[in-house]
Formats: C-alpha cells, structure tokens, sequence
C-alpha cells in the first residue's frame, strides 16, 4: 500500500464489502487481480449482481484464467486501457445503487477514480487498493502531457522533452502527480536519477 | 446572525395560491435591491406579533435575476405557534417586516451529473427555486410534487409550466400517490436526490433510498421543524446573568432573545446547528427536538439545540 503524508496524495483502502450496495462493479489490473479475487471470496459479499472485469497479467496463463473464472470474473480484457474503456460503457448504463471496486498500480487507479467522477461517484460509493508499483502517472505543468508509469524522481516528458521532477503534489482533478522543470531554477542543475516509485 | 442584521422589507403584493398557501412579494423599504441568493435559500421573517417577535423560516422561491422582490409562500399551520396565522392575518400590502440575508442550507449539488426532486406540500418552496435554477443550466433533472388535490397543487402546475417534461404532479386525491421506491429505483448514476416536505414524507423518502442502495453523499432534504410546544421551564443564562422562564408556547431560544440577549441562529428548525448552546448545568432532562445532534450527543446531555429543543428540568444553566 502506498502512503504518504502529502495531503493532496490519494489515500488506498482495502476492498472489502460494501453491503449497502445494490449492484457491485469490481475492477482490477495485473497485481490487483489477487485483491479482486480475495474481495469476490470474502464472507458476507453480498449477493447482489455485481460485474466483475479484469485484466490479469500477461504471465497469469491458462490456469491463472481458469482460477479467476472461477472465483466468478465475468470479464478478461487484454490490458488496462481496454479495461478502462470497458469500465465507462459499463458505467453509462449503471443505476444509482451501485458501488465500484477498484485494485490495482496507482496509475490504473488514478484513471478509475477518474472515469467514476465523470459519472458523478462520490467517494463513498468507490474503494480502491493499491496493488503492485507505486509507479506515479506525472502530468507535465509545462506541455499538459500526462506520463504513465514513472518509477524514478525525473522523468523526460514525453510531451516536450523536458526534464521533470516528480513532485509530491497530487492531482485528484488531473489523477496525476505534478512533474516541473527540473532545472528551473538553476538551469543545468537537476538532482541525481533515482528509482524511487518501484 | 443577530437581529441587527436584519433588512427592513415592506410587503408589496399577497395573493392566495391554495386554500391553505399564500405567496408575499416583499420588497426592500428603501428601494434597494435584495442580496443575491442561490436556489434553496431561505429568510427568516422578523414578525411584530402583538405579544411577542415572531421569527420563520422560509424558503424564497424566485432566482437572483430579479432582486427588487423576493416571493415566499406561507402555509397557514392548524397548530401554528403564531407565525403563518399573523402572515395570513395581520399581513397585508404595505405592512412592513424585516428579513435576514438569505443563507443557503439545501443548495443543488454542482457535482450531480442529474437532480431527482421530490416534494411535498409546502415543501415546493424552495423546489420552485431549484427548478427556476436548473431550466437555464445544461444538467437533466427530474421532479416529483405530491398535493393533496387539484386545489392544492397551484405551485406544482406553475412548475410544469415552466419546465413540462421534467415536472411530474401526484395527487393523494384521485390518486395514485407518489410511487418513491418505482421513482429511485431506475435513476442513472451520479443522481442527485432532494427531499422537501412533511416530515413523514422526508423520513419515508430518505429510508427508501437507503434501503436501495443510495449513499449519503447523493442525499439531500431540508425540514424545517417548528418548535413544539411544551411545558414552561426555567433557564439562567451564565454570561448574561439572567434567569428566564420558556413559556409552554415559545421556544428556548426566542425566550432567550425576549430577554435581550443576542443568540446566534441560522435556520431556526433544528438543522444547521448554528444555534448550538453549552449546557453547563442540568438537572431533569433535554427534550431534543433538533435533527443536527447525533444520538450519541444528544445522550451526553452537554450541549442543546435552543431553535427547537426544551427541557423538563429543575435546574437548567446555559453558557450564552
Ligand atoms: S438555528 Fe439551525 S439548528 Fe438552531
């Protein structure tokens, strides 16, 4: 789990049961597969409909499948993204009522938490856990690229080619944390390459 | 707020709308426009009543596109205190009463991706301020008013005028009733819900929707409680050195104001919790009537609610 005492920084919960919920839409992505699985398994998950989408790791194989099929996944999508856009056509045609699960890199909860405001989800009716990397999605201040999966303290914008500092500045609107010139103030003077979101 | 806030209006216009509602178009006395407000605002109206001041919420019913008047609707209460039956009696136009600027305790939701509203009575007030509001903006809403009869549902049609595809109107007579659980039970997500009405309807609403699935966040009622009459009890208030009797028909807190003491308050029903008082000495019992104090609060006996609440109590002694 990630924490940290930056107050703009998303706080991650464990998924466990909401059964105040009429319907459950349950989501995760490669490490987040085992949160998702130990949430269907859980005593008392009530057994309202829910819609269970996931996208395993490349190396979860075809037992790995099987086992999610059994524990009740009604979805397997490729990859994240398609994974996400599955998640907001599903969300078009939920009802109020309805609670979202969410496990999986920061990145991939970022961009839930984003799509569930989009469709006007509150945070109580969203969990989420941090399963995996902590590796940050760091949107550029200068060229509004946003940078998927950064694991160190600079990061060269995809965008404009700059060289970022990933601040500790976090952006529920964006799901991304700030990344700034990283030699702004001292032209040629950024701080030592370090792998510090693994 | 305090009485020194308050803004002297003049009453320009009463017109009858139901058997039981009458609508005031109140004005500024010196001409000047009234403060802006958003949808769901109320005033309380200072009332000159013969014996004493009397003090009432209600909800202004227009938007802030046109600030020279502002319109309430006063239903006349058949165990009213005072308030409604000097607004439908000693009111007239040309009488004079003061307002407080308006505070808004039941605003629209800007998150909402859709607003579901549900009304009943009296309770269309500031519903006729929301839909005002929501016919010039881009999100779909939804509205459901509960009457008595046709009669009784004046304020329902003036708002299916005004927006005929959104407005639905349910009558207890011929029928059918408002169907609650059918209604929530199909809204898309990011629904907003508000609930205005008799507090049985407020209550039954705020269940049904929990009961599907409905978190707290999406769920928004205003009730204004009138204060319940009581038996007479004795109160000394600590800071101003006063001791004081709450008669059987008036609140704690207008008792505390007829004393000339300043009390802060923001909706005078029990739901703001503006008025919130230190108990620094009870012995007997608060009678709460609030809605604002948990039950854990409440228990612990520490603090009280004077819009609304009293006490049977031989000793009572208040930090105000
Ligand atoms: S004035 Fe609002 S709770 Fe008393």
């Amino acid at each position: 789990m990630t924490t940290s005492a930056i107050k703009s920084r998303p706080i991650y919960g464990s998924l466990v049961p909401d059964p105040t919920g009429r319907h459950h839409v349950v989501v995760g992505e490669g490490p987040g597969t085992a949160p998702v699985m130990r949430l269907l398994a859980a005593p008392g998950f009530p057994e309202h409909p829910r819609h269970v989408l996931v996208a395993p790791e490349p190396a979860s194989g075809p037992a790995g499948l099987a086992a999610l099929s059994a524990c009740g996944v009604a979805e397997i999508v490729p990859d994240g993204p398609s994974l996400l856009r599955r998640l907001d056509a599903l969300l078009d045609g939920c009802r109020m009522g309805t609670r979202l699960y969410a496990a999986g890199s920061e990145s991939f909860l970022g961009a839930v938490v984003k799509i569930a405001a989009e469709h006007g989800l509150l945070d109580d009716e969203c969990r989420t856990e941090h399963a995996g990397s902590t590796a940050r999605r760091v949107h550029c201040t200068h060229c509004r690229q946003v940078n998927e999966h950064v694991t160190t303290n600079l990061v060269a914008c995809a965008g404009c080619g700059r060289t970022l500092f990933v601040r500790d500045h976090y952006s529920r609107r964006l799901a991304a944390f700030m990344g700034v010139q990283a030699d702004a103030e001292q032209p040629g003077a950024t701080p030592a390459l370090q792998e510090v979101f693994p | 707020m305090t009485p020194a806030a308050t803004i002297p209006v003049v009453v320009r216009e009463v017109r009858p709308v139901t058997p039981l509602i009458r609508r005031f178009t109140l004005a500024r006395e010196d001409g000047l426009p009234l403060p802006a407000f958003s949808a769901g605002a109320h005033v309380v109206v200072v009332m000159p009543g013969a014996a004493r001041t009397l003090r009432n919420p209600y909800s202004l019913m227009g938007t802030s596109a046109d600030l020279s008047t502002y319109d309430i609707a006063v239903r006349l209460s058949e165990t009213s205190r005072g308030g409604s039956r000097f607004m439908h009696e000693a009111v007239a136009p040309g009488s004079k009463l003061a307002i407080t600027p308006p505070v808004n305790l039941f605003p629209l939701d800007k998150l909402a991706r859709r607003h579901l509203l549900l009304c009943g009575g009296v309770g269309i007030t500031p519903v006729s301020a929301h839909v005002r509001e929501l016919v010039h903006g881009g999100v779909p809403f939804e509205v459901h008013c509960g009457a008595r009869s046709i009669e009784h549902a004046t304020l329902a049609l003036e708002l299916r005028a005004i927006a005929p595809d959104a407005v639905a109107i349910h009558l207890d007579t011929p029928g059918p009733t408002m169907d609650v659980e059918a209604i929530l039970a199909e809204q898309p997500l990011g629904t907003h819900l508000y609930v205005c009405g008799p507090g049985g309807m407020i209550e039954n609403v705020i269940a049904t929707a929990r009961a599907a699935g409905w978190p707290e966040s999406h769920i928004h009622w205003e009730r204004f409680t009138a204060p319940p009459a009581g038996k007479p009890f004795e109160v000394t208030l600590s800071r101003s050195g006063k001791r004081i009797t709450v008669p059987p028909e008036m609140s704690l807190l207008e008792a505390i104001e007829a004393a000339g003491v300043d009390a802060p308050f923001l909706c005078r029903g029990g739901a703001c919790g503006q008025c919130e008082t230190t108990v620094l000495a009870l012995d007997g019992t608060l009678l709460h009537h609030d809605v604002y104090l948990s039950a854990d609060q409440k228990a612990a006996g520490d603090r009280i609610m004077p819009c609304v609440s009293r006490a049977d109590c031989r000793t009572l002694v208040l930090d105000r």
